[in-house]
């Protein structure tokens, strides 16, 4: 059996799963699991942990961490995710239906503004998205917040647009990014994998090519020493979204794989770490979490021009499509 | 400064009580002081005002002279029994060890604690009859596999066949905050936190571009999962970093300080700093006076510390009041260069301590 071919029979018999090979069942890493299987055409698999996370949601559309934790709820964006690429690939409406109850709660959740500081260079005053609602909007959030906006059709809103901006204005001198502060102090902060490669994902239907480019620099100059298997994944997502799958990402994530199993009696990795390698196997055309899969309708939102060849973020007008039965 | 509580505090009653900060030679398990107190429903109060007779006093050890490839694990053992401490409190204990691995990054081992030194005090706590595991939840970084790689820690976890607790992802319990100096109700720790008889604090001894230094109290942030909290923990920050790192504190059910002092970061830490050889490491049952001492050490002012002015019902942290053991903090003195910015110059124990733009 191939390795793509084991990760996907190991996350197809644990699609509903938590962080770690014990831990309980949590919605991120069961809404990856459902992402990657759909991606990867294990549609019954998928559908299990579709309705999981269904069976998660709160009365109010949105999803919170775990089963014991209801708050906070930052999960709801990556189900939307998960729902909607359910719903493209199988029509079931339940999902859909899902999706459009959790786009009305993620607009109600929102990161707060605070009074500008020389201490802190970004610009605190635009509202994203936040880990924990009522606090500072932070880089991965608002990032995963954006891909669902626009998964849902809603790359013109006014939260998605402001949202993009923050996804900007975050980005570290190097082109990398990291949790969301850029400079303090004035001491330029450190980029990392992760942050990077989902902003990447999230941006690379964006005309902005300056950004996107020195983004993908950064990450293709990092590749080569990444290490820890989500920043791998995210890496691999990232660069596969922009410029194509590295030619050993296979090999990587074999070589972690090993690593994370050695030793063990029964070779197997968590749900949260499965679903991330089988979503760094999908070639951009087939990988729902990234915008080159989605209909043509949902990606390739022009919503923001390069600044640097332009002068300025400015809003296009083009036409974007909606959830079923959406009114938001 | 007084070590009385302030007002709201006699009132302070949960499970975790009697917590943390007592020094050795005078702690008392939950059960002696039912039978002091003479029976449960005095037990709040009674647990309240032990915690502030007990820490009236506290020892601190502090060595110099270290290496990482030296014998760590024979200086913390002598750390650990020189400020009161003896094997038999551990005996069949569950001790979790909890270094600061908050965004490890290559090339900068300042800004995490080494992993020689956690895999000392686990050999140290193991000899002692406890079952020891190691957790941490970086702050800045959700990869934890990452952390543990770039750290070094991996290795060490290898090595000595030791699980790792990853804190931000693990299933929580909730504990009533017992400090109440934020507007925190309680704080919801992972099971290895709520569960453990000891946390051992390990951080690298920094300074901190807003709290002046982090060390073994402000580690401590890193025992909350970041799931919960985000990360950054920006719900602390909302809540004050002085008022939590207090209530973090007081709301564990004990906590001992091991502090890496053998390479330490100066500068703009805790992440950005330059390295500074110390060579020291610094052990105690009190994680408010050894901090003290760490302060002192580095050439600022513990009463000018926010947490640990504000810690004062957790331990002393007037020189006369700790019994320092081992070396003599006085001929350790090499002042950290801070960040030369008016929050921080403020808290230099002199006014020519040395700043850094």
């Amino acid at each position: 059996m191939s390795f793509l071919a084991s990760v996907k029979s190991q996350l197809s018999a644990q699609p509903i799963g938590g962080y770690q090979m014990d831990g309980a069942p949590a919605s991120e890493p069961t809404a990856l699991a459902c992402l990657a299987l759909a991606s990867a055409g294990q549609f019954d698999s998928a559908m299990r942990a579709g309705d999981w996370l269904i069976a998660m949601q709160r009365s109010d559309g949105g999803v919170g961490v775990t089963p014991e934790l209801d708050s906070p709820r930052w999960p709801t964006s990556l189900c939307i995710l998960a729902w909607l690429g359910l719903y493209d690939r199988t029509g079931q409406g339940r999902f859909a239906e899902a999706a459009d109850r959790a786009l009305r709660a993620l607009l109600q959740l929102k990161g707060t503004s605070s009074e500008p500081s020389e201490d802190v260079s970004h610009d605190v005053t635009l509202i994203g998205w936040a880990w924990v609602n009522g606090t500072h909007s932070w880089l991965e959030p608002t990032a995963m917040a954006v891909l669902a906006m626009k998964r849902a059709g809603r790359a013109h809103h006014p939260r998605a647009i402001e949202a993009m901006k923050i996804l900007r204005d975050r980005q570290l001198p190097v082109g990398g990014y990291n949790y969301g502060n850029t400079v303090v102090l004035r001491q330029e902060l450190l980029p990392h994998l992760q942050p990077t490669g989902l902003v990447l994902m999230t941006i690379s239907d964006e005309r902005a090519s300056s950004w996107i480019a020195r983004c993908t620099t950064w990450l293709e100059s990092e590749w080569p020493h990444a290490v820890g298997l989500p920043s791998i994944c995210y890496a691999a997502q990232g660069l596969t979204a922009s410029v194509g799958m590295p030619g050993d990402c296979h090999e990587v994530l074999q070589r972690n794989w090993d690593r994370l199993t050695q030793g063990c009696e029964v070779k197997k990795v968590s749900t949260y770490n499965a679903a991330l390698m089988l979503l760094a196997m999908q070639e951009a055309s087939d990988n729902l979490l990234l915008p080159s899969a989605w209909p043509a309708s949902q990606r390739g939102q022009p919503n923001l021009v390069d600044p640097a060849r332009d002068g300025g973020p400015t809003v296009s007008m083009q036409g974007s499509t909606s959830i079923p039965g959406s009114n938001v | 400064m007084s070590a009385l509580p302030p007002p709201s505090q006699q009132n302070v009653m949960g499970p975790t009580s009697p917590s943390s900060s007592e020094p050795a030679e005078l702690q008392m398990t939950r059960r002696r002081m039912l039978a002091i107190a003479g029976g449960g429903a005095v037990l709040a109060g009674t647990a309240v005002a032990a915690r502030h007779l007990v820490t009236s006093r506290a020892p601190v050890f502090v060595a110099r002279n270290q290496h990482y490839d030296g014998p760590l694990a024979t200086t913390i053992r002598e750390g650990l029994q020189a400020s009161g401490m003896r094997p038999a409190m551990f005996r069949n204990t569950r001790v979790l060890l909890k270094p600061n691995l908050v965004e490890p990054m290559r090339g900068r081992p300042q800004m995490t604690t080494h992993p020689a030194v956690v895999a000392a005090a686990l050999e140290v706590f193991r000899e002692w009859g406890a079952i020891v595991g190691i957790g941490e939840a970086p702050g800045h970084v959700r990869d934890s596999d990452m952390a543990l790689q770039v750290s070094g820690m991996d290795q060490a976890l290898r090595e000595t066949k030791t699980k790792f607790s990853d804190l931000n992802y693990q299933e929580v319990r909730w504990v009533r905050n017992q400090g109440r100096w934020s507007s925190l109700k309680g704080f919801y720790f992972p099971q290895s936190v709520a569960e453990a008889d000891y946390v051992v604090s390990m951080p690298k001894m920094k300074t901190h571009h807003w709290m002046g230094v982090t060390a073994s109290m402000k580690n401590l942030y890193g025992t909350l999962p970041g799931i919960k909290y985000g990360w950054p923990k920006n719900v602390l920050h909302h809540a004050g970093i002085p008022q939590t790192v207090v209530d973090i504190n007081m709301s564990i059910r004990k906590t001992i300080a091991i502090v890496d002092g053998i390479d330490c970061m100066e500068g703009d830490g805790p992440i950005l700093g330059t390295v500074k050889r110390m060579g020291l490491l610094v052990v105690g049952p009190n994680v408010r006076s050894v901090d003290a001492t760490v302060s002192r050490i580095m050439g600022l002012a513990p009463e000018r510390i926010p947490y640990l002015a504000l810690a004062h019902a957790m331990g002393p942290i007037e020189d006369n009041e700790i019994d320092q053991v081992g070396e003599r903090w006085q001929e350790l003195v090499n002042p950290f260069k801070i960040l030369d910015r008016p929050h921080l110059r403020g808290l230099r124990a002199t006014d020519d301590g040395p700043l850094v733009t």
